[in-house]
């Protein structure tokens, strides 16, 4: 299938790592009740400080937990805005964006004059998964990283849903006042809520910088914190939805990379889209079959007709690397106005600070 | 009696809180110049010759607060309203480019007509912007600040390709816009060389009055502060908070388009490049944050931020210290005045009634599409 290939999807799955262990980090934060709108700052640390710890030790694994601990510094300060201080959590997440570009620039600038650069993971292919025809490649031939991502992944599906503490985390997001009434610490998981984020977002830094490149620039996480945290929230602060959200954000980005270089736009890439908004149709209309028509549906008809058009034609389209850098976000706005609504099953209390009553 | 006295004490709280800050941020500032080994005295010095010691710099200090503060006055007016959306750096963007494009068509027109068209056009691409978020917010329910975050990445890739491409000038293939004529250059006060001190600081008095004026004069700002304040009485008393939302996230879109035009046409380089946002967008948070959501006070801390960055700059020239201090110290600014917020409420609350209990949820009284 041309563009679509091993190597596309292999592509798809080093993209996503990141950007779905600091999602997934987010979304424990969001169910507690805290929105970290400072995912891309705290990245930004875990970035610089796994470059810093790497260039001190020369050890990747302790560059890790480098990057880990600076997300955690940086998840502690905004445990203490949001939790102690009760402050708006979207401005205190702001204030740490700023405070993640600055202090690292500030600090590379200073600290490493001249950029440094190291080798970054390996490949390792894991016995007998990396047998199975396709998956095999794409998913158990990767580094280490990506399997600890999985890990975290299906762990925190896990905690969330089948052990206590995931029901305590999931009623101090809802309904503090009724948590807090029934024995659940209401300050002690918000914190551990923050602080599992800051370390997710941490790591997930550390692997844009020594991990997949092993070098440091200014601001080089380049918006996947805000990636993670939109597919948190077009995920419907759900575990499964947030797996698509990464999935559609990665594929986009993976296929930006393989068109850049190509000059027309291949038509399997029309065929694509023809099917993903056929399936997305299908399945919305199989959950409502007898709601009136709506205007996404609508449009989403106009869109297969347009693409099969395309599909057909075949006519020399070549669109400039800038939009195509453009299209995961594009594709997540839209992704969200079509969602609309029905995807706001927030947690009731997100965002809403906690003060105990007889204090 | 006892009201008034704690009534006046929160007043004093008021006024010292910024300047508690800026103390902070000062000695904040010392300290990180002397880890990289430049002694504080001299960079003070470097500092103070490169903001507000020669006119040049002076004029420059003034004209760069311009661009924050109308981002300020427009992060006012929407949180007043309720809403929190963070997308200036792309409707900065989004006017700078609108602008650039009327100013670029209008080589023939006198600067009399130029010049506000510029201006308008800014207002006009700021505010289509924004537009979208209003949209996907009231019609689609789509966070307002997610949106707009993406929205801000959405812009910087089409200004990105748009300098590359149809919006390119012919001058050596450098990717940026042609030059701008003469004639749609905002006025400058001409003794000080090199357009440095833009006529366009008039703006900062002129707009920070008018909406102070309309927040607390007109029927508007008056929907805009009760749909901030309570959304359900507002709805009670007849006001529409999804419209006044609208209405305010575009205003702040305005603003926001203002400020780019700004940043071209009253800036140090005439054309549009790369990167001419230069972070104004979301600094400008900052701005209204250190200034308390006060639009006069608003005025102030742009001249203190566009200090810190135009003194970043001469610092780094001058001996070498990296120009983004500006970030830590503006990130560190907001910290500070978030942390001292709470201390000055805590005193207030001591001093007047014990602190207010947590809501107790019963029915969900916020409606899916509203801010969560």
């Amino acid at each position: 299938m041309g563009v679509f290939d091993i190597a596309f999807l292999i592509a798809t799955v080093t993209i996503a790592a990141p950007i779905l262990l600091a999602a997934t980090g987010e979304l424990v934060s969001q169910r507690a009740g805290v929105m970290n709108v400072g995912l891309e700052g705290i990245m930004l640390g875990g970035a610089f400080g796994g470059y810093l710890t790497m260039a001190v030790t020369g050890s990747i694994g302790l560059g890790f937990i480098g990057g880990i601990v600076a997300g955690l510094l940086f998840g502690a300060l905004m445990a203490v805005l949001a939790i102690e201080a009760k402050v708006d959590q979207i401005v205190a997440g702001i204030a740490i964006n700023l405070l993640g570009f600055g202090v690292t620039a500030f600090l590379n600038a200073d600290l490493f004059p001249g950029a440094e650069s190291f080798t970054p993971l390996s490949r390792v292919a894991l016995p007998v998964l990396s047998q199975i025809p396709v998956l095999g490649e794409a998913i158990f031939t990767q580094n280490v990283f990506v399997y600890a991502v999985i890990v975290v992944v299906v762990g925190v599906g896990l905690a969330l849903n089948r052990t206590t503490w995931g029901i305590g985390l999931k009623a101090v997001g809802e309904n503090p006042v009724a948590a807090d009434a029934a024995g659940v610490s209401v300050r002690g998981i918000r914190w551990a809520g923050v602080l599992f984020a800051g370390a997710c977002a941490g790591a997930a830094g550390a692997y844009v910088s020594i991990g997949d490149v092993g070098v440091f620039r200014e601001a080089m996480v380049g918006g996947r914190g805000y990636l993670a945290l939109a597919a948190v929230l077009f995920g419907g602060w759900r575990l499964g939805g947030l797996l698509v959200a990464v999935a559609i954000f990665a594929g986009a980005d993976a296929l930006q990379l393989r068109l850049q270089a190509s000059g027309d736009v291949p038509p399997e890439v029309w065929v694509m889209a023809l099917v993903a908004v056929a399936v997305f149709l299908i399945v919305g209309r199989l959950r409502r079959r007898t709601a009136p028509v709506t205007t996404v549906e609508i449009i989403g008809i106009v869109a297969v007709l347009v693409s099969g058009a395309l599909a057909l034609l075949q006519p020399a389209i070549t669109v400039p690397a800038p939009l195509w850098l453009a299209l995961p976000y594009v594709l997540a706005l839209s992704a969200l106005a079509a969602g609309g609504r029905r995807r706001h099953r927030a947690p009731q209390a997100l965002t809403i600070p906690y003060t105990r009553s007889e204090a | 009696m006892n009201a008034l006295r704690g009534r006046g004490r929160a007043d004093l709280a008021r006024i010292l809180t910024p300047i508690a800050v800026l103390a902070v941020t000062i000695v904040a500032a010392a300290a990180l110049v002397l880890a990289i080994g430049v002694s504080p005295a001299a960079a003070g010095a470097a500092f103070w010759q490169g903001t507000f010691g020669t006119p040049v710099n002076f004029g420059t200090t003034l004209t760069q607060a311009v661009p924050l503060l109308l981002v300020a006055l427009g992060w006012i007016i929407t949180t007043k309203a309720g809403r929190l959306h963070v997308g200036f750096p792309g409707q900065i963007i989004a006017g700078g480019t609108v602008a650039t494009t009327v100013g670029l068509l209008c080589g023939d027109v006198p600067p009399i007509v130029a010049v506000p068209l510029t201006a308008l056009a800014g207002i006009v691409g700021g505010a289509l912007w924004a537009a979208i978020t209003a949209w996907l917010w009231a019609v689609r329910g789509v966070l307002e600040i997610v949106s707009s975050l993406l929205l801000n990445l959405v812009a910087v890739q089409v200004a990105t390709w748009l300098i590359r491409g149809p919006l390119r000038g012919s001058l050596d293939g450098q990717p940026q816009s042609a030059t701008f004529p003469m004639s749609t250059l905002w006025p400058a006060v001409p003794g000080i060389p090199g357009h440095a001190l833009s006529f366009d600081i008039v703006l900062m008095p002129v707009c920070a009055v008018l909406l102070v004026l309309m927040l607390a004069r007109t029927r508007f700002g008056f929907d805009v502060r009760a749909s901030g304040g309570n959304e359900t009485a507002a709805r009670w008393s007849g006001i529409d908070p999804k419209k006044t939302g609208v209405v305010a996230i575009l205003i702040s879109g305005g603003f926001a388009g203002l400020a780019g035009a700004a940043l071209l046409f009253a800036g140090s380089a005439p054309w549009m490049s790369d990167g001419f946002e230069a972070g104004v967008g979301f600094n400008g948070i900052a701005v209204a944050l250190l200034a308390r959501n006060s639009p006069v006070g608003a005025i102030l801390a742009a001249i203190v931020f566009s200090s810190l960055n135009v003194g970043g700059t001469a610092l780094q020239a001058k001996l070498d210290v990296p120009s983004s201090l500006a970030a830590v110290l503006q990130g560190a600014v907001i910290v500070l005045v978030l942390l001292s917020t709470v201390f000055v409420h805590v005193r207030a609350k001591r001093s007047l009634t014990s602190a207010t209990p947590a809501p107790v949820p019963t029915t969900p009284v916020r409606e899916p599409a509203g801010r969560v």
